[in-house]
């Protein structure tokens, strides 16, 4: 497992009386969770989800499976919560567990909501040095807006403007079941990852983003420096950024090479 | 069926070319039909053609409608909103619907299931019905010529499937289409197995033949109306749109080529967060019991259970796969870079190791347990028994054994 760096921030923004995001950042286990329904206590869904993480970061052995049952958890957790009730408080989930699988260190990398995570790969080794680094989206947005632009229907920069652009399709606490996505990705010396909630891009743009991004600031003052440009910008919504360096460890050889997953076509 | 196989039994089991007989009305829909499978998809454009027969090879290649429904999966075409696929297993209809399909009773006009606002695939067993309807897209009450199918590919609005016992297609000229061992599954319910002579299969993908798992007889005579749970959730379905489209799709390039029709129904409350409607689907296995269905060992070292997917490659990763397809990431030395990242994966599916190039630059090759060399098709899964060895190449090799 590589040494990881990191930085964590959450803010309630410029408008909202409570913060209904909740984070949380023990290596391995990183985790942004927005919580969503209103008047409903989406503040103590998100928190639910928290501590199911919190549970696994504390285990001695975390692995894929452990993963997704602290989702499972979590979810049922939240629906206890609402009862009967047809549309109760739920939240979305996304975040990155280090884990290692057959004996190589691997990112378990979750998505269920509209939340994001997105990865700076290293530059390759035959890379031109001074090429800029590119921010990845990897996961996708389970929100009625993406399945209009993988219909088709609307494009992605219709859909950053799109009056239902806030409806989520799949949340913990929605179903009986929560339908995450899971990815297993190399762990890669000099990779950094952003986790973010929605409304980190909701009004700063992804090129503001990736650029603050690339700079070579520490993990921790490059989280905290984009709350602060989200809140410049007067962002309505909660906004909450994790950001995660892997640093290189002795014990791995330094010729690893970045991996590349398909990233998603989104933006 | 209790007395020994007369020689009509013999006769027809030797020529079984179909479990059911279909009639259709013309239409833009296509349906693929194979003896005991049938899949309604969206229209599509000329330049699908290879692939739409590449997706009819495995319509009919399929064992049960898990394995369709796997198979499909690999076109991706669990992703598409407007889908239907039929099965006959084990003495009933099974099926999956999803958007602007639906099934119908014809006796009644009854809807039996309907794909509208379902978003998520259910399965439905059809119990004892013995005929039922499929209706695609737009219907018109006029009179239309109707044909017979039982195996192709045809446009059509509406196909009616009949399979009591008097339909039966039973032709001199049947010939077996797909694996001849996985056809013994899809007898109707018997004490004991009908034998079903080694004819050569129609060559679809080319399986590794081998003996496949006879289930344990089932002891009813009629048709099962409940469904026995799958032994683990071993497909991965996401959730289709939400809700109906409130404005005409516009003439996009979607993967067929034409718009789709938005579906009739009035707009939903809008509501902070919609939610796909829970129905009773798919059972939820139970994730604590994993069936070992082998080992793999690989010549660089070590020692893999196969009890979920197996991914294989030089820097293996997992690409938005469901929680219950978590793989095991095995990393495989190749200094020339030979073998791909992400190589081959071998994965439990159906009580079969299944192996699959995932389209890799240099491709894979199986070694049968008999020493026959199959070059992989990419994308397309090969059931395998132990004692077979896969070859990515760069001197790295396989070896998959019993557990």
């Amino acid at each position: 497992m590589h040494l990881l760096d990191f930085g964590a921030q959450t803010d309630k923004g410029a408008i909202r009386a409570l913060n209904e995001d909740s984070i949380l950042a023990v290596p391995p286990v990183f985790v942004v969770a927005d919580g969503v329904g209103g008047s409903d206590g989406g503040e103590v869904a998100s928190a639910l989800v928290v501590e199911e993480f919190g549970e696994l970061a504390r285990r001695p052995v975390i692995d894929a499976d452990g993963v997704r049952e602290a989702i499972e958890k979590a979810n049922t957790r939240v629906r206890a919560l609402h009862g009967d009730q047809l549309h109760g408080a739920s939240s979305t989930a996304v975040g990155a567990v280090g884990v290692m699988s057959e004996d190589e260190p691997y990112w378990v990398v979750f998505n269920i909501g509209d939340s994001r995570i997105y990865r700076l790969p290293a530059l390759a080794p035959d890379d031109e040095p001074d090429r800029s680094r590119e921010l990845v989206q990897i996961s996708v947005d389970h929100s009625h807006v993406q399945e209009l632009v993988d219909a088709g229907v609307i494009t992605a920069e219709e859909a950053e403007t799109h009056p239902d652009r806030n409806l989520v399709t799949r949340a913990v606490g929605g179903e009986e079941t929560a339908e995450a996505d899971f990815w297993m990705i190399p762990m890669v010396p000099g990779d950094r990852w952003l986790i973010c909630s929605d409304g980190l891009l909701a009004d700063l743009s992804l090129e503001a983003v990736q650029d603050r991004v690339r700079q070579p600031t520490s993990a921790d003052e490059t989280a905290r420096d984009l709350i602060a440009m989200a809140l410049r910008a007067a962002v309505s919504d909660n906004v909450s950024a994790i950001v995660i360096d892997v640093v290189g460890s002795s014990e791995h050889s330094d010729a690893v090479e970045p991996t590349t997953v398909q990233p998603h076509p989104g933006k | 069926m209790s007395e020994p196989q007369t020689e009509a039994d013999q006769a027809r089991a030797a020529h079984w070319t179909s479990q059911w007989r279909a009639r259709y009305r013309r239409g833009d829909w296509l349906v693929l039909s194979g003896p005991t499978s049938l899949v309604v998809m969206q229209p599509a454009a000329p330049q699908w053609s290879d692939l739409i027969s590449e997706v009819w090879e495995e319509v009919v290649s399929a064992a049960s409608i898990g394995d369709l429904a796997a198979r499909l999966a690999i076109f991706n075409l669990d992703r598409m909103p407007d889908f239907a696929a039929l099965f006959w297993e084990r003495g009933e209809m099974r099926s999956l619907v999803r958007g602007r399909v639906s099934l119908v009773d014809p006796a009644t006009g009854r809807p039996i299931a309907d794909g509208e606002g379902i978003r998520t695939w259910t399965e439905i067993g059809l119990g004892g019905l013995q005929r039922v309807e499929v209706r695609a897209g737009e219907q018109s009450d006029d009179e239309e010529l109707e044909l017979p199918l039982v195996i192709g590919a045809v446009g059509a609005s509406r196909v009616v499937i009949d399979c009591s016992e008097e339909v039966q297609i039973h032709s001199p000229q049947g010939t077996l289409v797909g694996d001849p061992a996985s056809l013994r599954l899809l007898q109707a319910p018997a004490p004991e197995p009908v034998p079903v002579p080694a004819s050569e299969p129609v060559p679809a993908t080319e399986p590794v033949p081998a003996p496949a798992p006879v289930p344990a007889p089932e002891p009813a005579t009629a048709p099962q109306p409940a469904r026995e749970p799958e032994p683990e959730p071993t497909i991965a379905l996401p959730v289709p749109p939400a809700e109906p489209q409130p404005s005409p799709m516009e003439t996009a390039e979607t993967l067929h080529g034409q718009p789709p029709v938005p579906p009739a129904g009035s707009e939903d409350e809008v509501a902070k967060t919609i939610f796909a409607t829970n129905l009773p689907g798919l059972p939820v296995a139970p994730q604590a019991q994993r069936p070992v269905l082998g080992v793999l060992h690989p010549s660089s070292g070590g020692r893999i259970e196969i009890d979920r997917p197996v991914v294989i490659g030089r820097s293996p990763a997992a690409n938005r796969v469901s929680g219950d397809q978590l793989p095991r990431l095995l990393t495989v030395p190749s200094p020339s870079h030979d073998i791909s990242r992400t190589h081959v994966q071998v994965a439990p599916i159906n009580d079969r190791i299944v192996v699959t190039d995932l389209n890799s630059t240099n491709g894979t090759v199986l070694i049968a347990p008999d020493g026959r060399r199959i070059d992989l098709r990419p994308g397309v899964g090969v059931p395998v028994d132990a004692g077979s060895v896969i070859d990515l190449g760069d001197g790295v090799t396989i070896a998959v054994d019993r557990s």
